[in-house]
């Protein structure tokens, strides 16, 4: 108990921002990645000083949660008004502006799971049964739909057609 | 022009938000209110007709102002007091299934008050929270309450139990046939959905459905892949799946026979990102109808449930339109108005509120407010359609000394 205020802090300062980054890749939306982040770590901080991995433990959290969301509708079911509520940016970028916004487009058209796969194989660098941990599901569900996810993006935004990632063990 | 989609996705990720020491402080927050929820929050429950309404001294569009709710006295819980249980004091209906942080009730649909339930209900036994991720499910006419015999440690579904609330007794059903699991990556997530006869229960997983008969717990999957929601038709002869998996652009389900030997895909030209709500059957009994947003529009769509035919659209005018910036949620048909579960900006957290809404002159008329902390998980279809809502009379809270 005595340690416990610190160490949940400093996880938080510490890997706080990653975790943010996922949820905002996840929900296409700083106020709904925010929620979904805090609910998260609400979630997990009663059991704080029982998880053994804090991180693993609150990406699954952060995946299922997201998922969860669009099916239970708890409190969460609005559909975000402002798709490019995301702070400008001016490092010389601009150029890559409109293929950023296709892309973000392209993946809002992408369903819950669909998002969460990709984001779990492609930004989090998780194998193919990494991934199928995460979401409870099996190892060929990921391949399907990371193959319709990236069909789709392909149609919709031009990512690279030849795309894929190797096998980890 | 092509590009690396892992490259992009980080790019997009630089975008997100980092507030590392307000969401440290915001996780506490809520930790700790879900603790004190228990003792502080009082539940609003609805009496003479069977209604829950749960206001809280903030504003909750549209319900900010009392005095538009209908008329009639409403029951304030003392803050604290403990419930009695409904295995001591049976009631024959439930009004509805409300979520309170720590503590599940059923709201007596004879007006006679919450019941509490026993600390085995709904099968993941979670002390500091209730698990949203794996609720007890009201049947249709508010008389039964079922849940899967499962927990974190035993995921698999081995049973189901099923509450008689006017008895108390309990019925075990042993579950039959493939294996059906209750968790999603090991966090729970499994929902109950009665058929309206009351002969058999949907399960749902959010990756796997499938449907389970009384009378035998023979269990028979229903589809692979994703199922984010099951309905069933008002005469129970059929069970819509949305399982999500469509061609770009167009939204629908599978629609299974009772037997679940025939299926026809159902499919409705929006994009997927706009649908705003959960599905329910229409109020014909031959539509699935969901509310969307539609070229910057809240609508509602009646897709026909055999997949032939024109879709037909309800905008969604005057207070429904969309002004929250949350496409409002179908959750039932009342006299063939739509019931819409209507949203509060979001910065205020809450769920907001139940109404129906008259499409002919663009008005809303209040069903059901909810509090911050309280969460109408159920209310059962019958009583949402049928039952007169519209004479809940209220009266306020004595100070809690």
């Amino acid at each position: 108990m005595s340690d416990e205020p610190s160490t949940f802090e400093e996880f938080v300062a510490a890997r706080g921002p990653t975790l943010a980054r996922s949820a905002y890749l996840l929900t296409g939306d700083r106020h709904l990645a925010e929620d979904l982040l805090q609910s998260a770590l609400a979630r997990a901080l009663p059991r704080w000083s029982r998880i053994e991995d804090p991180e693993a433990y609150l990406r699954r959290v952060l995946f299922t949660e997201h998922v969860s969301w669009w099916r239970r509708r708890r409190r969460l079911t609005e559909v975000p008004l402002d798709d490019h509520d995301a702070p400008a940016r001016g490092d010389g970028a601009d150029e890559d502006v409109p293929r950023r916004l296709a892309v973000e487009a392209a993946l809002r058209s992408l369903t819950p799971k669909q998002r969460a796969v990709l984001v779990l194989r492609f930004y989090e660098d998780l194998s193919e049964a990494e991934a199928a941990t995460v979401l409870g599901v099996s190892v060929g569900t990921v391949k399907s739909q990371t193959h319709v996810a990236l069909k789709r993006l392909r149609a919709l935004a031009g990512v690279h057609p030849d795309l894929s990632l190797p096998e980890r063990n | 022009m092509t590009t690396d989609v892992r490259d992009m996705l980080q790019d997009i990720a630089e975008a997100a938000p980092c507030r590392p020491d307000a969401w440290a402080r915001n996780a506490r927050s809520r930790a700790a209110q879900r603790r004190r929820r228990q003792r502080v929050v009082g539940a609003w429950t609805a009496v003479g007709t069977a209604a829950v309404v749960a206001v809280t001294a903030g504003a909750t569009w549209p319900f900010s102002d009392r005095s538009s709710l209908p008329g009639a006295p409403y029951v304030i819980e003392d803050p604290g007091r403990s419930l009695p249980s409904v295995l001591d004091q049976p009631i024959a209906a439930a009004a509805a299934l409300a979520v309170d942080g720590t503590r599940m009730f059923l709201v007596d649909a004879a007006g006679d008050g919450e019941r509490s339930l026993p600390d085995h209900v709904g099968g993941h036994e979670v002390p500091d929270e209730v698990d949203a991720g794996c609720l007890p499910a009201l049947s249709q006419d508010g008389s039964r309450l079922a849940w899967a015999d499962c927990n974190v440690d035993h995921p698999v579904v081995t049973s189901l139990s099923v509450l008689t609330l006017s008895t108390g007794d309990v019925q075990r059903v042993p579950v039959t046939g493939p294996e059906f699991r209750s968790d999603v990556g090991g966090t729970a997530n499994l929902s109950l959905v009665w058929s309206p006869d009351g002969t058999a229960i949907a399960l749902l997983n959010a990756n796997v459905a499938a449907v389970v008969e009384l009378t035998d717990g023979r269990l028979t999957p229903v589809s692979e892949g994703f199922a984010m929601q099951a309905v069933w038709s008002p005469d129970s002869r059929r069970i819509a799946v949305f399982d999500n998996v469509l061609a770009p652009g167009a939204i629908g389900a599978g629609v299974f026979s009772r037997d679940l030997r025939t299926k026809v895909n159902v499919q409705a030209l929006v994009p997927r990102q706009e649908v705003g709500g959960t599905w329910v059957w229409g109020p014909d009994g031959d539509t699935l109808s969901t509310s969307v947003l539609h070229d910057g529009k809240a609508e509602i769509i009646l897709v026909p449930a055999d997949g032939r035919g024109r879709v037909r659209r309800i905008e969604l005018k005057g207070e429904l339109a969309y002004s929250t910036g949350k496409v409002p949620s179908l959750r039932g048909w009342r006299g063939g108005r739509p019931v819409m579960h209507v949203f509060p900006p979001i910065e205020k957290r809450s769920p907001g509120g139940w109404v129906t809404y008259d499409p002919a002159a663009g008005q809303v008329e209040p069903l059901l407010a909810v509090e911050n902390d309280v969460w109408v998980a159920q209310i059962p279809t019958d009583i949402l359609a049928d039952q007169p809502l519209g004479t809940v009379q209220a009266r306020p809270t004595p100070a809690a000394s």
